[in-house]
């Protein structure tokens, strides 16, 4: 248990020594350097939630990331902020080791970077009025007199296009959709310079789904964010990426730029991934196996307590010969992006 | 795969029978309203709903949370809390029989043997303390004069209809043990225990990832072209229902607003609350820009205007709208709105 809890520093040499797509700029505001985090399982054994992970993230930039449920996807984010630390590898925001920091210099740290979850009501005190609520990570860092802090309230109110009235009600009293709307604004409120949102708009309707993911879409230029933006969905994805990463099974397996991620996924798990999602006004039927030329993925993820040996996807690949069953592929750069697969290409 | 016209899924199954005279529907929903009682005056949750389904057709019934699709489905089965809810008028025929008038022991017949019934959450459904056999062998034994060996391979049968493998080690497996994507297999096994001729499957694949939900609507397709089973498709997922319907009732605030086959009505919505519901969709083609957002948001039952509930929200809206409810007409493609894209 020790050891899984200690915050390694990632050994330097191991970094793939190309792991960024050509354009990105010098000054990342984010580098995650071959991070992973282990539990130990009251059984004895380990699960390996996250394994290996490396990219980077220019401000401003967009970094989606998808995949199925218990791919590790929202370990990886929750690392991203240093709320579950990496057991091996490191992170580093603007320069500076996460883990390295005293716990007055990560309290610091923390006012640039911030997270907005699926469930707001997760995220608000239901005793707390919004206004309050706004209020309290300034009061916290200690930003601003008390004028000052109002203001910024306001503003913020402003910013997510609700009535100042909302800010004396509490959260009750507003829907899903509205309270989201709060969640971000209190995640805005220390004007951070990153933020992880681990499925936002997942649990809203269609046409809530909309007004949030363009509310995101105004701060994020406004402010110049950096997302990290967690979801299954890929229209999502799609919509709110300039590159996108999948994930399966703890470990990075695509990383590309948006357009030519959808145009074409490198790894057969991406592909099979796009090929399962339906849009309406584009039929597959119920054939057995899917459109022409494409196959449904068959069974489900598997057990990562167990992973399987080679690469983790091998058993559910119609691609996988007998190298993928015994060596795992490297997260290589192929075709202008990074893909963890022999077969790729 | 732009080609519109295959989405007539006519490659599925066998078509519903349609039009007037024909032979008569498997269940009929007539004019329904359903409230929930409250202090003041009782909350309609449906008014004047109507639809029809026939013998083994796929009908899709979306809309966002809150719009009435659950209850409607409950309904259908009265499985609502009676009090507070009251079917208040219309009425709910399957098989010709008024499901209202039923007797208590008719009900338990039509439940879980006629008409089948699975739901989001195999978790909440499925018991814990039992092994996943004991449950499906209870639906059987339940339903059927099945026993000793034949119920065992009744059992087994299921397991291997809903593609399950490995029927010996599965059958002695706790819920907890199985994936999401078993658990929903397993739930399909007990609604077919009875042969039902109606399956309810209300959000059946939305707790799932996109590749076994393709595996599990896979399923339900493969048992509706096998066995002629009707399906009751209820998702808030418009491509769910593109893929997988014949029909789609899309419903809005207590009120089915449009009715048309799959094809027609993701090609030309009529409705616009359809219409944007579509636009407010991320895609995966297309340009990226900003997305066509539906303002405000549905209003909660007790707030309903005597008109259009889509009123406040309606780029096409004006105090007709506020004042008077538009009937459902139209047909095959039914449209509630005073006016309808196309026109």
């Amino acid at each position: 248990m020790s050891e899984a809890r200690l915050l390694g520093d990632g050994p330097d040499a191991d970094l793939p020594a190309d792991n960024r797509l050509a354009g990105e700029s010098p000054d990342d505001i984010l580098v995650v350097e071959t991070v992973g985090r282990d539990y130990r399982l009251p059984s004895g054994g380990t699960l390996s939630a996250v394994r290996d992970v490396s990219f980077r993230l220019a401000r401003g930039e967009t970094l989606g990331i998808v995949g199925e449920s218990g791919c590790g996807k929202s370990t990886l984010g929750r690392m991203v902020l240093h709320l579950t630390p990496p057991t091996t590898g490191r992170v580093l925001v603007e320069g500076e080791t996460l883990a390295r920091l005293s716990p007055a210099a990560l309290r610091r740290r923390r006012r640039t970077m911030q997270m907005v979850f699926q469930d707001p009501n997760g995220s608000l005190d239901p005793r707390l009025r919004i206004g309050a609520a706004l209020a309290e990570p300034l009061v916290i860092h200690r930003v601003g007199s008390r004028a000052e802090r109002a203001r910024r309230v306001e503003a913020l109110c402003d910013l997510i296009g609700l009535p100042r009235e909302a800010l004396t009600r509490f959260p009750h009293e507003f829907s899903g959709g509205q309270k989201q709307r709060i969640a971000i604004a209190r995640a805005l409120a220390l004007e951070p310079s990153l933020i992880v949102a681990d499925e936002p708009v997942s649990a809203l309707d269609v046409s809530i789904q909309a007004q949030i993911l363009n509310l995101l879409a105004d701060i994020r230029e406004r402010f110049c964010l950096a997302f990290v933006f967690i979801s299954h969905d890929l229209a999502v994805i799609r919509h709110v990426s300039d590159r996108v990463g999948v994930m399966y099974l703890g470990r990075l397996v695509e990383l590309a730029d948006a357009d030519a991620f959808f145009a074409r996924p490198a790894h057969p798990y991406a592909r099979m991934l796009l090929d399962a999602v339906l849009e309406p006004g584009t039929t597959l039927g119920g054939a057995p196996s899917g459109a022409p030329g494409l196959a449904i993925v068959q069974g489900e993820p598997p057990n990562p307590e167990h992973p399987p040996p080679g690469c983790s996807f091998h058993p559910r690949c119609p691609l996988a010969v007998e190298r993928c069953r015994v060596e795992t592929p490297p997260f290589a750069k192929t075709q202008g992006r990074m893909v963890a697969c022999w077969r790729a290409g | 795969m732009s080609a519109v016209g295959l989405v007539s899924n006519g490659v599925l199954g066998p078509q519903a029978p349609a039009g007037p005279g024909q032979s008569p529907d498997l269940l009929q929903i007539d004019r329904l309203r359903v409230e929930v009682a409250s202090a003041g005056t009782p909350i309609p949750l449906l008014d004047d709903v109507s639809l029809s389904l026939g013998a083994g057709e796929i009908l899709g019934l979306v809309g966002e949370s809150g719009c009435g699709k659950s209850v409607t489905a409950l309904s259908v089965l009265r499985l609502l809390p009676e009090p507070p809810t009251r079917v208040a008028a219309g009425t709910i025929r399957f098989e010709n029989e008024v499901v209202g008038s039923l007797s208590r022991r008719r009900l338990q017949a039509l439940r879980g043997s006629r008409i089948g019934m699975i739901f989001q959450e195999p978790m909440s459904s499925l018991n814990p303390t039992f092994t996943v056999g004991w449950q499906i062998a209870e639906a059987v034994r339940l339903h059927t004069n099945l026993r000793g060996a034949a119920l065992a391979a009744r059992v087994r049968d299921l397991l291997a209809l809903v593609g399950i493998g490995a029927p010996e080690r599965r059958l002695a497996q706790y819920q907890h043990e199985l994936s999401g994507g078993l658990r929903q297999r397993v739930m399909i096994a007990i609604a077919l225990a009875a042969d039902p001729q109606l399956l309810i499957a209300d959000e059946p694949t939305t707790a799932l990832d996109v590749t076994v939900q393709r595996q599990v609507l896979d399923l339900i397709a493969r048992l509706r072209r096998e066995r002629g089973m009707a399906v009751l498709l209820i998702t808030h997922d418009l491509g769910v229902i593109s893929g997988y319907a014949d029909r789609v009732c899309v419903m809005y605030a207590g009120l089915v607003v449009e009715t048309a086959p799959a094809g027609a009505l993701f090609v030309a919505p009529r409705h616009p609350y359809t219409a944007a519901l579509l636009a407010a969709r991320p895609r995966l083609s297309g340009p990226r820009g900003r997305l066509a957002a539906i303002p405000g948001s549905v209003p909660p039952p007790r707030d309903r205007l005597a008109g259009c509930p889509f009123t406040a929200r309606c780029e096409r809206a004006d105090a007709r709208c506020a004042a008077e409810r538009p009937p459902l007409a139209g047909t095959p493609h039914a449209v509630a709105c005073w006016y309808p894209l196309d026109e």
